[in-house]
């Protein structure tokens, strides 16, 4: 049956044509035979009804079979569901009163059924092409967020003009000024393009940004009619202005490498915070894929008091908090070891914990952040964090740990931040630890805030005589 | 039994019977079918945004179960300082020498006309910046000597200087701030974000709130009210001195166990009237009856400030048994550290018209700056040595800004120096949760007055508080009266420049 189903779902869009057809063709007929010249057609129209109902009807089958494959946006499918059948359902009552005179009833229900003919066919165009499918070449491609853009893994290394700057423009340009639609005159998809200028001239000038009609429209004030991208669409950040006037004053032109070209402390940091985003973005979770954990599981740590969700409505990975839990001991620990796999985010303060149980916990290397402050973990039990070696983030802010204790977790090459504040570890071991950790950030607290008399002075004016 | 008994007894079940009349019944069927069938014809209530999902999360049976966000996120709390009345930015952090050549100059036509103010009329005079600025840190950022331990942790924030409200007044201000109208009746930010996330801690509210200063906030408890959100979501406001929450302790003569047996009575009569009319908030009640019991051990143990150490006392500058700002700061920390979401602390004092002693800018305000700089400047890092400032997001700013000339109120002088509200430009800040460190965005003319470039609203910071605990501000929407609600409502942009 699933393969009769399979089967006959790709003849849905093969179909669906066939009661376009038909209906339109009874309704014109329909209306053509008031006039006396084509009152013959009047005949036909019984036929071409049925003809439409009949391929109405086996499209809704279809259609039906070709939906349960899912990858349709729900509601629109919805829509167009419901539509259809109404499509089938009316017009086989067409087809029921074509046989009598063509009077108000008929005549009602030839227009009903054209609206709905119409609306289904406009959302069946929209589930297999997207929104406005229609208007895609009259409208600007609207943001579609970070991911068109290409990670960058050294943007020193990485061409201004084609890895940086392009980037940029297809986005906030791409949409009326690429290969599509050409307003002005004018593409920004390609170096021959942008070099050709728009039906106004020239927009780049190699080495005058404010002169470069490309740099200028972008920095003009917003509510200037020729501001681009005009009011209302996704405007460039002040970083992306800064990079593109960067890249037109500097001449670094077409070929040139990020690392070749002049650059002040801004674009400096613009560039590495361009690198840096991405590498961010990346490492909060993994990037493979993993199974989703048991619900059944999940609901039974829940109702131990752990407050465990994904760590986004997408993703099967899980975060932990064990927060509402006041001392926390093996007996839960043990019941994460089912959803290791998935669990990258721990927060389990003042765990008191055995041997056992910290073996237990330390078997969930999936772990990126681990924050197991106040615990009764010491340095004899520290190697084994050494398991964990996907590890970011690790807080052991509270613990009886020592300087020593912590050179142990030597495996821990992935370690961003640790915090050691109120421990054993003092200032003057600092000096080892970033010997023994050069890419981590090592806070081993201890802040003040110093006291100044004017902290409690209340200020008054001076008595009036 | 008394006649009075009687006939509540004879009006109760009166109306119980009108639920089971037959007429009752085909009134319903007839309402409650065609809608039905309407309703699952547009394909169920989720037709409206049932793209991703995000429709309508509220879980009635349980709505505070902690859940996950649209995108793996930085920050998991926030800690909201609001400054109530507007600290100035002139005097903090908007460094404006250009405004001292002008000091004492009647102020320019071109700056009050078409303008409105709260209280300037006539032709004020401009007053230059009333503090002494130093540049700070690395960053460089200006702080001015009003905050001389702030500006030791300069680098760790990112400044907003070119903040833009249209609201001139204080209560509406602060609406647009927190419930992103400036009129009453929308969910506070508190509320949206326990309602997307729920709560890390079962035995404490998703959503506290603290106050001092003496005063209440001007648009009062509305600024963390759940609006239409489930009221489950509305913000729990504790009080640092005295019992934390009113009428949590158990009342003389009944122990908790007797509490405990009245609050399960009182749950399952409740749940009857549940099976009866399946009404949510009926189900919100009962949860909430079983957190205020969870919280009567949890909350006065969190809500106690005095088992912390000395050296953190001294850190913030608290003032034992007293309620006061650098002790809410204090509660702030603890919470978060607990695992509350949204801690939102409201400190009253900063109206600076120059109205009198205690609104001066050179007195009163001065002495706000004293008491707020060093515990503020104890949270950043008593958050950054637990290793809680990168998962926790502080917000600094007041509702609206200050005006560079110095206020005439109904044209005449005031008795000491003060500025009006100004709604063109002020300065916020944000620090850890996944915000950059040590940058500054936006900037204002040469005397502080407009904004002219890197302009943000109360919006942006709304969409940027969401985007930090992993929301597309555009997709956290509950349904309501026919139409999906944001907080942000049709605005909102991502202040993607000062996010690392």
């Amino acid at each position: 049956m699933s393969r009769l189903i399979e089967f006959i779902g790709p003849f849905h869009p093969v179909l669906v044509h066939l009661p376009i057809g038909f209906i339109l063709l009874a309704i014109l007929f329909q209306w053509l035979s008031l006039r006396e010249r084509y009152a013959g057609l009047a005949a036909a129209v019984r036929l071409t009804y049925l003809l439409g109902a009949i391929s109405a009807v086996l499209s809704c089958l279809t259609g039906l079979a070709l939906s349960s494959g899912g990858d349709y946006d729900p509601s629109t499918l919805q829509w167009h569901k419901w539509f259809g059948i109404g499509v089938a359902v009316i017009s086989l009552v067409g087809y029921w009163y074509a046989s009598k005179p063509f009077s108000l009833q008929p005549r009602l229900i030839s227009i009903a059924v054209l609206v709905l003919l119409v609306i289904t066919g406009h959302l069946g165009g929209t589930l297999t092409h997207g929104e406005g499918f229609l208007t895609k070449a009259l409208a600007v491609k609207t943001d579609s967020g970070q991911g068109t853009k290409k990670t960058i893994a050294n943007t020193q290394e990485a061409v201004v003009y084609s890895d940086i700057i392009q980037p940029i423009l297809t986005e906030k340009c791409g949409g009326c000024h690429g290969a599509i639609k050409q307003k002005g005159g004018l593409r920004l998809d390609a170096k021959d393009w942008i070099l050709k200028g728009g039906k106004n001239g020239q927009v780049f000038h190699s080495g005058d940004a404010s002169g470069s009609e490309l740099y200028r429209r972008l920095v003009l004030d917003p509510l200037e009619e020729k501001h681009m991208p005009p009011k209302g669409k996704p405007q460039p950040t002040e970083q992306e202005l800064n990079l593109i006037q960067w890249w037109i004053n500097s001449g670094a032109g077409f070929d040139k490498k990020a690392k070749d070209v002049q650059q002040t402390a801004v674009i400096a940091a613009a560039l590495q915070s361009l690198q840096h985003q991405q590498q961010a973005v990346q490492s909060l979770i993994p990037a493979e894929k993993v199974d989703a954990a048991d619900p059944a599981l999940l609901d039974r740590l829940r109702k131990a008091g752990i407050a465990i969700t994904p760590v986004a409505i997408n993703s099967n990975y899980l975060q932990a908090s064990f927060v509402s839990i006041p001392k926390p001991d093996d007996s839960l620990i043990a019941l994460l070891a089912d959803v290791r796999k998935q669990l990258i985010w721990l927060r389990l303060p003042a765990a008191t914990l055995t041997n056992e149980g910290w073996k237990k916990l330390t078997a969930n290397t999936s772990l990126i952040r681990l924050n197991i402050e106040h615990s009764n973990i010491t340095d004899a039990l520290l190697p084994m964090l050494n398991q964990l070696t996907r590890l970011q983030y690790l807080n052991l802010v509270g613990t009886k740990i020592t300087s020593t204790g912590v050179q142990q977790l030597k495996m821990l090459t992935g370690l961003k931040e640790i915090y050691l504040g109120q421990t054993m570890v003092s200032q003057q071991d600092l000096v080892a630890l970033k010997q023994a950790f050069p890419k981590t950030a090592i806070d081993i607290g201890g802040y003040q805030v110093s006291s100044l008399a004017t902290d409690t002075q209340t200020l008054h004016p001076p008595p009036k005589k | 039994m008394s006649r009075d008994d009687r006939k509540i007894i004879r009006e109760a079940t009166h109306r119980s019977l009108e639920q089971v009349t037959r007429r009752l019944f085909f009134k319903d069927c007839f309402l409650g079918m065609g809608g039905m069938a309407l309703g699952s014809l547009l394909g169920g209530c989720n037709w409206l945004g049932a793209k991703d999902g995000t429709t309508d999360i509220f879980n009635s049976a349980n709505p505070l179960l902690a859940r996950a966000p649209h995108f793996p996120a930085k920050a998991k709390s926030v800690i909201y300082l609001h400054m109530a009345g507007a600290p100035s930015q002139l005097e903090l952090f908007d460094y404006k020498p250009d405004l001292m050549k002008l000091d004492g100059q009647d102020c320019p036509q071109s700056l009050l006309q078409g303008k409105k103010f709260a209280f300037i009329r006539g032709v004020p005079k401009m007053m230059g910046p009333q503090a002494v600025f130093k540049q700070r840190g690395q960053s460089g950022a200006w702080v001015s000597d009003h905050l001389p331990h702030f500006a030791t942790v300069a680098d760790e924030v990112s400044f907003l200087k070119a903040v833009q409200t249209d609201q001139f007044n204080h209560g509406p201000a602060q609406l647009l701030m927190h419930t992103g109208t400036p009129r009453l009746g929308r969910p506070s930010m508190g509320s949206w974000v326990t309602y997307g996330l729920g709560t890390e801690n079962n035995n404490l509210p998703g959503f506290v709130v603290l106050t001092s200063g003496g005063k209440f906030p001007d648009a009062g408890k509305s600024v963390w009210g759940s609006g239409f959100l489930p009221s489950v979501y509305q913000g729990v406001q504790c009080r640092s001195e005295g019992d934390p929450v009113l009428f949590l302790k158990d009342p003389a003569g009944m122990d908790r166990d007797l509490r405990k047996a009245s609050i399960d009575a009182i749950n399952e009569a409740n749940k009857l009237s549940y099976e009866e009319f399946k009404d949510p908030e009926i189900l919100s009640r009962i949860s909430q009856y079983e957190m205020a019991y969870r919280m009567q051990i949890s909350v006065p143990d969190v809500m106690n400030i005095n088992d912390e150490p000395d050296y953190i006392h001294q850190m913030y500058g608290t003032q034992p048994n007293k309620a006061c700002f650098a002790n809410n700061v204090l509660l702030a920390r603890k919470l978060v550290e607990k695992g509350v979401r949204f801690v939102q602390l409201f400190d009253w004092g900063w109206d600076s018209h120059g109205t009198d002693e205690n609104l001066a800018i050179d007195y009163g305000f001065i002495n706000k700056c004293r008491s707020m700089d060093k515990p503020v400047t104890a949270l950043l890092l008593d958050l950054k040595q637990r290793g809680l400032l990168g998962e926790t997001l502080v917000v600094w700013g007041g509702e609206f800004g200050r005006t560079p000339m110095q206020e005439n109120r109904d044209g005449k002088k005031n008795p000491f120096k003060g500025r009006d509200h100004h709604t063109e430009a002020f300065t916020i800040w944000m620090a850890g949760g996944g915000i950059k460190q040590g940058t500054s965005y936006g900037e204002t003319d040469e005397i502080g007055y407009a904004a002219i470039n890197g302009k943000t609203t109360a919006f942006d910071i709304q969409a940027t508080i969401l985007n930090q605990l992993g929301f597309d501000h555009e997709k956290l929407i509950y349904p309501f009266q026919g139409r999906p609600f944001r907080l942000t409502d049709v605005h909102g942009r991502v202040i993607r420049e000062i996010v690392s």
